[in-house]
């Protein structure tokens, strides 16, 4: 699961007890669980519903659908408790529930405004670039990214189809290896890594206009 | 994107080279992983190394990337301020349902 998602919750955590994204805090949170402590449960609420929201935003049509799966995963967070295996983290276990959710909602009520990814794709001719790529001005790598560059990402994501949106936001936005991907959707990792390569050229050529106007 | 049309366009200056444009740019992903064999990695940067629009391409593949995990973490940045306590207080009420 992302180290990212593990050390970022962890420095958010206003829990009393050990973080539940250390070692010991995980052991310490889930023996709490299990033995119904209220505490614990806000802790383990408090402290992954925000990254949980964010990434359930990136995937849902609605603010309201991603409040709902982030709610739909805690429910089945804590009816499965008693037999969660440990082998991955609370965190890692939620995220996936989370994902699941989103995309499942997503999928039913369609009401993104999503672009086909046909004209959104490089062309070739003779096995050349059809057109010369013209080069982005803006450099992205180190910063914080300007408010356009932030706006341009999110309009991008949300115009592809969900199936290429959601594996862009849990690699590009959330920073997962594409095997964790194909865990988390119950997809191939060779289907994942296509999506993602798709989606980022599509997301590639909306993010263009942008980030060709925009000073480096 | 350039005045060229594609008819006008002169060929690419590596088309010698057993790679097309069109085949560098599937290898994009890989490359940009580390996970491209060697023999397909020398292959690339041979490509790339003549070829100015694949240059370009590439550059920006990396920076689409880039400013995606940027958002990402300025959005995690906001991530707590931005959580309806309604929500928090919701999802703990359906736990004491639950039970």
């Amino acid at each position: 699961m992302p180290s990212s998602f593990e050390s970022e919750t962890n420095a958010t955590s206003k829990a009393s007890h050990p973080s539940p994204a250390s070692p010991d805090g995980e052991i310490d949170l889930l023996a709490r669980l299990r033995a119904g402590d209220d505490a614990a449960y806000e802790a383990l609420v408090r402290t992954y519903t925000p990254r949980l929201l964010i990434v359930a935003r990136r995937v849902s049509a609605t603010d309201a659908d991603a409040e709902d799966a982030v709610q739909d995963a805690f429910i089945s967070v804590f009816k499965s408790i008693g037999s969660f295996d440990g082998r991955s983290s609370i965190g890692t276990w939620l995220h996936r529930i989370v994902v699941n959710r989103a995309i499942t909602r997503a999928r039913k009520t369609q009401s993104r405004r999503e672009t086909s990814l046909d004209g959104l794709l490089p062309t070739f001719k003779g096995g050349r670039h059809a057109e010369s790529p013209e080069p982005w001005k803006t450099v992205t790598s180190e910063g914080a990214p300007s408010v356009q560059v932030v706006e341009a990402v999110h309009a991008a994501l949300a115009a592809l189809p969900e199936e290429f949106r959601s594996v862009l936001v849990l690699k590009d936005v959330e920073g997962m290896q594409s095997a964790e991907i194909a865990l988390a959707l119950g997809i191939s990792d060779s289907l994942v890594r296509q999506r993602v390569h798709r989606g980022r050229q599509a997301m590639m050529k909306l993010m263009t206009p942008v980030m060709q106007e925009s000073e480096s | 994107m350039s005045q060229n049309t594609p008819n006008s366009r002169p060929p690419c200056p590596d088309a010698a080279n057993s790679v097309t444009c069109e085949g560098c740019v599937e290898f994009l992903l890989d490359y940009v992983d580390g996970v491209l064999p060697e023999a397909e990695r020398f292959k690339f940067e041979s490509h790339i190394a003549f070829c100015k629009d694949c240059e370009v391409y590439l550059d920006n593949y990396k920076k689409a990337a880039a400013a995606a995990a940027s958002a990402g973490k300025q959005d995690r940045s906001r991530a707590a301020a931005e959580v309806p306590e309604a929500l928090i207080q919701a999802i703990l009420r359906t736990r004491k349902h639950s039970h």
